[in-house]
Parts: C-alpha cells; structure tokens; sequence
C-alpha cells in the first residue's frame, strides 16, 4: 500500500466514521441522559432514510435540480423522527422509568418490531436508492485518487454537528442540565430540573440526529429494510467505547472504528508467521474487538468515568419471594399438566413446548446473572451457542448422546470462567457490552471456522438417538432435564449463594464489609450462568437437528432479555411465563398475520406497560387486589 | 400467513366453480412452504404471487389428483430451528403432503436434514448452496433453482473470453459468496488455464463498507471483476465504484446482478456493461413465459421477478410430482421425482435423479440503461443441464449418490 | 490494653490531594474510639483504608497484631472487623430476617455455598441477633422501604451477625433523634464493655463524642493532630483552633447526611 493510498484509506475511513457518528451521537445521548437502552435507534435511522427518501421525491419535482431539496429532505426526516421519538417517549417510557431499567430495552424492543413492519407497509420491500445530491455527485481528485465529494461532505457534516453539540452541551442551560443528568440523576434531581421534559427533549433530540443520519446516507446506500439492524449494534459500540453521554467519546470511538474498519480492508491478506491472516473478514467484528479491548483495559469506555450511573449495576430489583406452598403446587400441577401435554394435544404441542422449555432455561440462567447478580448481558447468546456447538459437534464426532448433553454446559463454563476472570473490572453497562462483544466475537468465528463448525451453514445432521426420535419422546427428555434444570436454578436463587449474590448486587461494600468475596461470587455467577444456558444450548440443537451460528447472533440475546423482563426479573416463574408467552405469541402470530413483527411488538408494549414487573408477577397484582378488597 | 389462507380459500372457491359439488367437497392437497419472509421480502413477496398464480391456475383446471391445491406458508424469521419447528407443525399438525420453499441455504439445509430425519419431501425453491445436492444431499431433498455453482459456471465462458488474468473477487462473506469465489476461481482454471491471479476481497453481508472497499481493489489494479454481492451491498459497491472509476476499462462479472430484485433499485445507474445472471421478463420472447407473463400481469397488476418464477415453478413442480406419484404418500413422491419434467416460465425442466437438481437454468447477458432503468441486452437463456460437472464428478462430490 | 488496630504513617492521596497524610492511632480491645475533625479531614478515608476499600499509598494498617494493608475488605471482615457505612447500607431487596441471615451466614463462611440447602432465616441464633439490635418487629419488612433510623439499627445488626472485634461505625448517630441516639451508642458501648468489641466511631455531635469515646483522635488535614481523654483534648488549644474554633465546644451540630462517591447504597 502506498502512502498516498494509506491517506486516502484513513479518508475512506473518516468518511465511515463520520455517518456512524451522527447516529451514535443521538444515541449516546439518550443513552447517557434516560440510561434507555434504545434498541429502536436504529429503527429511527432507517426511518429517517425512507421519510428523506420520499421528501426528496416530493421535493425534488417542486425545486428541480437545486441542491435545497436533498437538504431540505435531511431536515424533514429529522423533524419528523424527532417527532415520533418524542411520542414513543411519552407515551410508552415515560410510563416505565420506575419499573427495571432494562424494561425499556424490551419496551424499545417492541418498538423496533412495529417500525420494521410499518416501513414494509408504508414503503414495500423493494430497495429505495436515493438520488445524488445536486452539486456533490461528482468527486476530488485527492492524492491521485477520485473521492466522492459527497463523502467530504459527510465528514464535514460530522464535524459540524459534532461542534455545535459541543457548544450545546457547554454552552446553555440545557447543555448543563443534559451534562448533570448524565453524571448524576440525584444531583440532577436536587438542582431542579423537571426530569420529564428533559427526556421527552433529550429523546426527540437524539432521535432528530438519528433520523437525519438516515436521510445523509441516502446518497451511499439505499433504504432497505435492512438498515436498522445493520446500524443498531455499530451505535451502542460506539456509545460505550467512548462513554456514556460523552459527545466527544463517541466522535473519537466512531473515528477509532470508522479507520480501523478501513485499513482491516485496505491491508486485505497478511502473513504472520507462515499464518495467512485475512483482515477483511474481520471487518465484520472488529468494532467489538476493539471495544472488548478498550473496556478491558479502561472499564469505562474512553471518557467515561466510574460515577456514571450506568456504570454500576443495574438497580431497582424488587425482592425475590421465596416460593411459597402455593408455588409449589402450581409447579406440580404444571409438570403434571406439561408430562400429559402431547397425549392431549398431539405432536407439534409437544414441538412448540419443547421450545418453550428450552427457551425458560435459557431465560431463567439470564435470571441469576441479571436478576440476582445484576449483571446484564447483551450477549448471553454466547453460552447457549457455546453449548450448541458443543453437543453438536460431539454428536457428529461419534460421542454418544448423554455425553454430548453433558459435554455443552462444561464448556460453556469453561469458556466463561475465563470470560469472568478477565471481565471482573468491568461492570454495569459495560458489561452487557463486554458480553455482547464476546458473543459477537465468537458469531464471526463460528462463521468463519468453516471446518469445525460448519461456516455460516451451520452443522446439521445432530438428532436424538433413535428412541427419543419421535419429538413427543424427546420432549419428555427434554421435560424432564428442563424441570430439574429450572427447580434447581430457583434453589440456588435461596441457597446461602443466591442471597449473597442478590446482596452483592443490592450493596456491593455493604456485602463485602460483611465478609461476602462479591467478586468471586460475580464470577461464579457468571459460569454457573452460562453452564445452564449451554445446557439449553445442547437440548435445542437436538431439537432441531442442528446448530448455527444465529444460535450466537444477537437476536437470540434479546430474546433471552427480552422473555426475562416480560416474564419478571425478580419472580421466579417470570422465565417460564416470559419463554411460554413470547415463543406462543410469535408461533400464533406468525401463522395468523403477514405483519407478525408488529403484532408481537404491540403484545410486548401492552404487556410491560400492564405488568411492568413482569408477567409472573400477576399473582401479587391478585394478591394486592384481594387484600385491597379485604380492607374494603 | 393470512395471504396464503386467503388464497387457498379463494383457490377452493374457484375449483368449486369450475367442477361443481363434487370437487367441492373433495380435500384439498396441503403444500407446506416455509421461508424467510421477512428477511428477504423484495424477492418473497413476489415469490409468494407467483406460488398463488400457479396454485389458482392449478386448481382452475380441476386440482391435482381430482382435490384442489392449498399452500400453507409458514414464516420462519431467518432462523433455522424456527424453520425446523415450522416443519413439524406443517407435517404433524397441517397434515402436508410436502415441504418446499426456503431461500437462505442455512435455512434450506436444516429443512433438508429435517426431510431426511422425519421422511418427508422437500423440494428447495430458492437456496443454492451446493451442499445441498452435494456434500448433505439426501434422498428426500430435491432443489428447483440453479446453484451458485452452476450460476457461477454460466458466467465463466464470458469471463473467460475477455482474455484477463488478473482477477478481483469481491463477494459476501458467508457460504454463498465464498462458494462463488471457489467455484469461479476452480472453473476459470479448468477453462482459462494458467497464468490467472486472483485476489479476494470479502465484505460482511448487508454492512460493506464501499469506499474502503473500492479503493482496495483499485490499488489491487485488477484486470477484471467477479461479484456475487447483491441487494444494498451491490448498490452501494455499484455507486461508489462507478464514482471512483473503479469500472472504468474493467469487466465486471457479478453473478445475480440481473435479477429485477437486485437490479430494478439502481434505475439508471445500473452498472452498464456488466455481465449478470438474472431474468430479463420483458424480453423473454417464448410461448411458455408470454402466457406466464400475462397471467401475472392480469392478476396482479405488476411485472414478474424472479422470485415470482421460483414461487410459480415450485408449486408447478410439487403439483407434477403428485399428479406422477397418483399420490400424496412419501416414497410414492419422491420416487415420482426423478426424472420429473415440469412446466415453467422458462421451459421445461427436469429433476435430475443423479443429484436432485432440476435443470432450471437462468439468463445471461449484460447490463443497460434503457429509458432510465437497468436492463439485461445480448442474453442468452444458460440450461441448466449444461453447467452442471459429470456424473462421475458428481457421484464422487454427493455421498448419497455412491 | 493491648491495642487490636494500629495505623502507622497511612497516607492516601486521591489525585493531588492527600486525604491521608502520615496518620497514625491506635485502638485498644474493649476501647471506644472516637474519630473527629471537621469535614473533609479524611475520617471516611481513614475507614476505608482500614477496611480494605482503599489501599493506601504509604503507611501500614496492623490489627490483631497481623498487618492487613491492602487485603481485600471481605478478608478483612473476616479477620474481624465490621463498619457501618455514613448511609446506612443494607440489602435493599431483602428482608431485614434475609439480611442478618445472609450477613451471618458469610460470616460462617457458606455464602459461596450453592449446591446446598435453602439459606435458614429462622433459626434462634438469627432470633437472637434481632432481638439484641431491637429489631424484631422489622423481621419481614424489606430493607429498601426502611426509615432512616430502622436502616442504620439494622446495618449494625448486619454488622453484629459477624461477630466483629473491632467496630467503625461512620456517623453513628448522624440524622436520628435524641432517643435513638443514645440507644444506639449504648449499645455499641455495652458490646465494648461485655464482650471486649473495640469501636471507632466519627461523629459530628459533640454530646455523643464526649458523652460515650474513652479516647478521641482528632483529624486534620489527614494527619492526627491530637489523641487523647475527651479531657485533654477539650483542653488542647491546637484542636480548639484548627477543628473547634470559636464555636461553642457542645453545640451539637448534626450534617445532613451526603453521598459520596465511593459509597454505595
């Protein structure tokens, strides 16, 4: 490579970095300011891609040819996403900001869901390439290279946007109010500021940045149905890897991200040491490597600091209660109904419970790491995916079945062990990043390790033996192991164990000045975790003949999220009740509707708002009730 | 999904019609369909108009086996364990006769060795790993569309005769794109012979960074090009490469560029020149695609892509195989598959009983601007049958075949 | 008196400032110990470095005769000394019964234990705890729905249920009433007197400082500037100048209590 072509490859990369920032930056502040997790934000970029690509039509017929409707178009997407974010967040988070903080994760969630299905409805499926801007469609020469002027342009924009942020936040009120939120609720609280306008600001703000990112990208890619998921991760890295709330963090995380990317593809195939090595491929996680290692060396991101709320444990835990008689029986006549299950409802009931089953034991092992150790994770599909591949690769080794089943938690804890160990500065929301990067880390290897595990095709060919082939044998399997697996994990939740581990998370110096080694505890938590959710790994693969690398991917961590906080983060059915609710839902709505994403997005957003607590937790609503009527 | 029930109901309703009561009360034959719906709808959706365009042609003329056809379509979210599940609630819940569908390989494979674990037919519409005839082929898979490798195979004679030795790859980074790159590179040797370079460039699927990317290749000074990107990777490659000058006095190959799924979003700044695969419907001058042409146009009011083809063909295919089987039972099915011919937009095409694959070909031809949208010229219809490697290449390549 | 806790040249700095400088005192068994000087005179420091929340730059921390600088604040509790935090902390989700169990149960060490029968939170030993710390009645009530006063009683029984040789107890009395007050220091004071347990206390109130400490230690500017009976140090003209001032010596003065960053809760 040239020096010349390097320069212009750290242009390229500028050029990347800057379209990433402008949506991060909106991100970061939500983020830093309402500490929501707002999965929708990629949802409000390619949003704001299809309003400026139809405001641009619009536009472009009444001022033919003037470079004022591409920019016009920009600020129409922004005002209307700003717009709609301001609505979701009065009408739906407001509502929760009391309830656990990842509640609006999955609130968010649902949202993500319907906007999806609304852009296919109002714009179909076809890809929308937007036109060039008038008087930037041409290119620079620069260093003998031809660069597109529009791209000159972006990174302009980025800086731009990126001062006037900053001038922004240092230079008024708001900014100071934005800046006190984000250090310190308490302060922000004692200094007067009404919270609730605040966020609704902070929110259409960010959604405002994220939107005209949408339409700025226009001119380099299409809108597609795609964008939201495809940004969505990218924004959350770079928020965490500059720090939370920290415009400039974002804006040097982007950068780090944006050049790096560039020369992994500029350097294409390298030898070390014999080892062809092709930075490419690596283009597809080397943002998480490089925030794994930032956070691994600074546990706070570039500009973060320890006080930020997010970076400590997630908070607001209601008491776990001890299952009572009347839980214990309801367990009973539930395993009594679930053994009678297939005799009553044929085979695929017992297909579908399977799911369910193996969908509550993923959930309930997020249940102690989250619930109890109050520590999050975006990235648990790293264990259940662990041991899929475990058991999946034992079986078509030759090992025998058991074995295979025994063999996935072992080595879902094994990785995690070392995953604790080298983790344990890292806390709160940098965590579930940390997670995230992990799993996302080992997806791109899964994918890449073609040999053992099949590439992006996955391993296929793994089922049960022969006796328990029938699905209604293998759910009584199935059955049986989940039944011992979840009681056992409710048993640890009131094992001297699970108590410390639930006081390290309420009082971590507390804990420790009674003498309770919360570190260790965390790490213990953090295998034990993993070994039931590779367990749940292991009988899903079996359940479905196979394994692939979306047993890793994001999605199937959200799942894990987002089952938890409808089921109940502190309730002990709330896995069972979370897993049972959203794999029936998706089952029934998927066969029942062409729009099934939004139809689920709108159960989940009625049942959080209803049952902020949890589903699980509807016997204390009837409890209250009853009580409330006694008084009566 | 509701549309597919609506279609089946309306389908029942106009069997009813042309037959009168006795038709009328017969069972329909339940079709099994799983897909990606909402992973790939630009070309599912038509895909699904062309299922229900053959399925109400079907059941105008009297069913199959004297019962009206009905396809039951399942949406499996782009996950291969919730394909899996959608396979046993169509077979043990829907009763189906047969499964067909699925475009991802991913996808397509696990519902493959589901076929094979539960002893139900599977006929592929769309994935086209080569596995899946191949290496993890299986008496009860058969597949519709061409492969990537014979996609790939199609182009090489072309690729070939521009006489370039120095050739950039730049495909997706998953099985699809690096079987392509091994095909082209494996094909090009055996038709070009020596002296060829290659150089790859492998971009994460949906997430290509274009500039970088551009100006990689650009400093590799390739001769030439072969692409297997598609959807919103192709056009940003497309944008940013024709800004850069990447083009500029190189060939380009790009293996499903013509398709109207991937072409159509570009208008006028399809890449011209460009040698594609794909499906040129408003050229096709044969008696079998003017009558599909017209029926599709009078029913829907649109255009056909390619997905409509795939979606129309597969349901023409499993109707022949029942109609050949006088049957809905398994073996009976599968054994009707061999050496099925089937009607289809593109003529008629067999299921090959050496590896499962129909003989299904594609268009190839290069690309132009014609009143301001991308079109395929100076192409070709490529026969399936031509572009698939010996038997005895392919005996060695499918276990299930020795 | 044997002394059970010696600090010697402990210096803490926290960016340039040195909250710590030099400090060194000493702590008798069975002795109360109060720790004053004006705000900012590194008294919370000085706790955190003994219990192991803070490691110092420079000095040494002995206790029981064993140095303990720089052992983690779990090691350290085991070795036998417990703290109440200036906020009272406790187990927010728990019940008070949950908490002391939970406190007692890792002090017999079998907090790590998961493979094992249910946490007891009824047993006479826990009974017994609550009853001493006079809290029975708060048994089923979750720590997080807690008054103030409530929370600080049931910290010191979380405290207690670790059997602790030397107490810190960090603004004992800060925010409760006249009443509570007295109950808390006596009862601090009659673990000191019956069962040897050494307390070091910080405190604002004057009538509570000289009303129970044997010795007071004074803080300034992270160093000891004075250590003595609650006599001599009302007389010594170097406290009065750089901690009393010109206010009147008992002017009870009580803070409002503040977070600071390095306390959780």
């Amino acid at each position: 490579m040239s020096l010349a072509s390097f320069a212009v490859q750290l242009l390229n990369g500028l050029a990347s970095a800057s379209s990433l920032f402008l949506v991060a930056a909106g991100l970061t502040l939500i983020f830093g300011v309402t500490r929501i997790v707002n999965f929708a934000h990629g949802s409000f970029f390619m949003l704001g891609a299809y309003v400026g690509w139809s405001a641009g039509h619009v536009l472009a017929a009444a001022l033919p040819a003037s470079p004022l409707s591409f920019w016009l178009a920009v600020l129409a997407a922004g005002i209307a996403v700003a717009a709609l974010g301001a609505v979701i967040e009065v009408l739906i988070l407001r509502r929760i900001y009391a309830a656990p903080e990842l509640l609006q994760l999955t609130a968010t969630f649902g949202v993500l869901l319907i906007a999806g299905d609304a852009t296919l409805a109002l714009w179909g499926a076809e890809d929308r390439l937007g036109p060039r801007v008038p008087g930037l469609s041409g290119t620079v020469p620069v260093l003998g290279y031809a660069v597109p002027s529009y791209e000159l342009a972006l990174i302009a924009i980025a800086v731009a946007v990126f001062a006037l942020l900053t001038l922004l936040l240092r230079r008024t009120r708001f900014g100071v109010l934005v800046r006190a939120a984000a250090e310190n609720r308490e302060i922000a609280g004692a200094l007067g500021i009404d919270q609730a306008t605040l966020y609704t600001t902070v929110f259409a703000l960010g959604s405002f940045l994220a939107g005209a990112a949408g339409a700025l990208a226009l001119p380099r890619e299409p809108a597609n149905l795609g964008m939201d998921l495809a940004v969505i991760a990218d924004a959350f890295v770079v928020t965490v890897l500059g720090g939370l709330g920290s415009i400039p963090g974002a804006f040097i995380a982007a950068l780090a991200i944006g050049v790096t990317k560039a020369l992994c593809i500029a350097a294409g195939t390298i030898e070390v040491g014999g080892i062809a090595l092709a930075l490419p491929r690596l283009a597809r996680v080397i943002e998480f490597i490089v925030m794994a290692l930032v956070l691994l060396v600074r546990p706070t991101g570039l500009f973060g600091t320890q006080s930020t709320p997010a970076a400590q444990s997630i908070s607001g835990h209601r008491r776990l209660e001890p299952p009572g008689r009347i839980a214990a029986w309801s367990a009973l006549a539930l395993a009594a109904g679930a053994a009678l299950l297939p005799a009553l409802a044929g085979s695929y009931a017992a297909v579908l419970a399977t799911d369910i089953l193996v969908a509550a034991l993923f959930t309930a092992s997020l249940q102690l790491l989250t619930g109890s150790g109050g520590m999050a994770s975006f990235g648990h599909a790293a264990w259940f995916g662990i041991g899929a591949y475990a058991a999946a690769w034992m079986s078509l080794a030759g090992y025998p079945f058991a074995l295979a089943v025994i063999a996935a938690p072992i080595a879902a804890a094994a990785v995690a062990a070392a995953f604790a160990g080298l983790s344990s500065r890292v806390s709160g929301i940098h965590f579930a990043m940390l997670t995230l990067a992990l799993a996302q880390i080992l997806w791109s290897g899964a994918l890449d390790w073609e040999p053992v595990t099949g590439g992006s095709n996955g391993l296929i060919g793994v089922w049960p033996p022969p006796a328990l082939a029938d699905p209604r044998h293998y759910y009584a399997l199935v059955l049986a192991i989940c039944a011992i697996a979840l009681v056992a994990l409710v048993a640890v939740a009131f094992t001297p164990y699970g108590y410390a581990l639930r006081a390290s998370r309420d009082a971590p110096l507390r804990a420790r000045a009674c003498g309770i080694a919360v570190g260790r505890r965390r790490r213990e938590a953090i295998w034990l975790s993993a070994a039931f959710a590779g367990l749940a790994g292991a009988l899903y693969a079996f359940s479905k003949g196979g394994v692939g690398p979306d047993s890793l991917a994001i999605p199937r961590s959200v799942d894990a999220l987002v089952m938890l906080l409808l089921g109940g983060l502190s309730a002990v059915f709330g896995p069972l009740a979370g897993a049972a609710a959203l794999t029936w839902l998706q089952d029934t709505l998927a066969r029942s509707t062409e729009y099934w994403h939004a139809a689920t997005g709108i159960a989940i957003l009625v049942l959080v708002l209803v049952f902020p607590d949890g589903i699980a937790t509807l016997g204390n609503v009837a409890r209250a009730l009853r009580r409330s009527g006694a008084r009566a | 999904m509701l549309r597919s029930v609506l279609f089946a109901a309306a389908a029942a309703l106009a069997a009813a019609g042309s037959l009168g009561p006795h038709a009328a009360l017969a069972q329909p034959i339940r079709l099994g369909e799983i897909n990606e719906y909402k992973q790939f709808p630009a070309f599912l959706a038509p895909y699904q108009k062309g299922m229900q365009l053959a399925v109400d042609e079907i059941n105008a003329k009297g069913g199959v086996l004297g019962r009206p056809l009905e396809v039951i379509s399942r949406d499996d979210n782009g996950v291969p364990g919730d394909a899996v599940r959608a396979a046993e609630e169509l077979t043990a819940r829907e009763h189906v006769a047969l499964l067909m569908g699925t475009f991802a390989s991913n996808i397509g494979l696990a519902v493959s060795d589901f076929a094979r674990q539960r002893k139900v037919l599977f006929i592929a519409a769309e994935p086209l790993t080569d596995k899946l005839v191949w290496q993890d082929g299986n008496e009860y898979t058969w597949r519709l569309r061409a492969s990537t490798y014979m996609q790939t195979a199609m182009l090489v004679p072309d690729a070939v005769k521009t006489g370039k030795k120095r050739w950039a790859i730049v495909y997706p980074n998953y099985e699809y794109g690096q079987a392509a790159t091994e095909t082209f590179k494996q094909q090009m040797i055996a038709q070009g012979g020596s002296g060829l370079e290659f150089i790859e460039q492998p971009v994460p699927l949906g997430k290509i960074d274009p500039g970088a990317v551009v100006q990689a290749l650009i400093d590799d000074h390739p001769d030439a090009i072969f692409s297997s990107l598609f959807g919103p990777d192709l056009a940003r490659f497309v944008r940013e490469g024709e800004l850069r000058g990447l083009f500029k006095g190189r060939p380009v190959f790009d293996l499903l560029g013509g398709e109207p799924e991937y072409l159509d979003p570009l208008k006028d700044e399809a890449p011209v020149g460009w040698y594609v695969t794909g499906y040129p419907w408003y050229a096709i001058d044969t008696p079998e695609h003017r009558a599909f042409l017209a029926a599709y146009r009078a029913k829907f009011d649109d255009y056909p892509r390619l997905g409509s083809v795939v979606g129309y063909s597969t349901v023409k295919a499993a109707a022949a195989a029942i109609a050949r089987a006088h049957s809905t039972d398994t073996a009976k099915l599968v054994a009707a598959m061999a050496n099925l011919r089937v009607a289809t937009p593109f003529g008629e095409v067999t299921f090959r009983a050496i590896d499962h694959q129909s003989t299904m070909g594609a268009f190839v031809g290069r690309l132009a601007v014609r009143d301001g949208k991308g079109v395929m010229v100076d192409f070709h219809y490529a026969d399936g049958k031509d572009f698939l490697p010996p038997d005895d290449v392919v005996r060695r390549l499918r276990p299930a075949a020795r | 008196m044997t002394a059970i806790l010696e600090l010697s040249g402990v210096t803490r700095r926290f960016g340039g400032v040195a909250a710590l400088s030099g400090a060194g005192f000493a702590v008798g068994e069975g002795e109360v110990v109060a720790l004053i000087g004006p705000n900012g005179a590194g008294k919370t420091t000085c706790f955190n470095v003994i219990d192991g929340t803070l490691r110092p730059d420079a000095g040494e921390v002995r206790f029981a005769g064993a140095r303990i600088t720089g052992l983690a604040p779990e090691v350290i509790a085991h070795r036998g000394i417990g703290r109440t935090f200036q906020v009272a902390s406790t187990f927010g989700s728990m019940t008070v019964r949950e908490s002391v169990a939970i406190a007692a149960a890792a002090h017999a060490r079998r907090d790590g234990r998961f493979a094992a029968p249910p946490l007891a939170t009824h047993s006479a030993p826990i009974d017994a705890l609550l009853a001493a710390a006079g809290i029975a009645a708060l048994a089923d009530q979750v720590c997080a729905t807690l008054a103030w006063g409530d929370a600080k009683r049931v910290e010191l029984a979380l405290v207690r249920a670790g059997s602790p040789r030397l107490l810190l107890l960090d603004e004992p009395a800060a925010g409760l009433e006249p009443d509570s007050r007295r109950t808390l220091m006596q009862q601090a004071s009659a673990l000191a007197r019956n069962d040897g347990v050494a307390v070091l206390f910080t405190e604002h109130d004057m009538d509570v400082v000289f009303g129970f400490a044997d010795r007071i230690v004074v803080l300034n500017r992270g160093a000891v500037i004075a250590d003595g009976p609650p006599a001599a140090i009302r007389a010594s003209a170097e406290v009065a100048e750089a901690y009393l001032g010109s206010a009147a010596p008992a002017a009870a003065k009580v803070d409002t209590p503040r977070a600071s960053p390095s306390m959780d809760g």
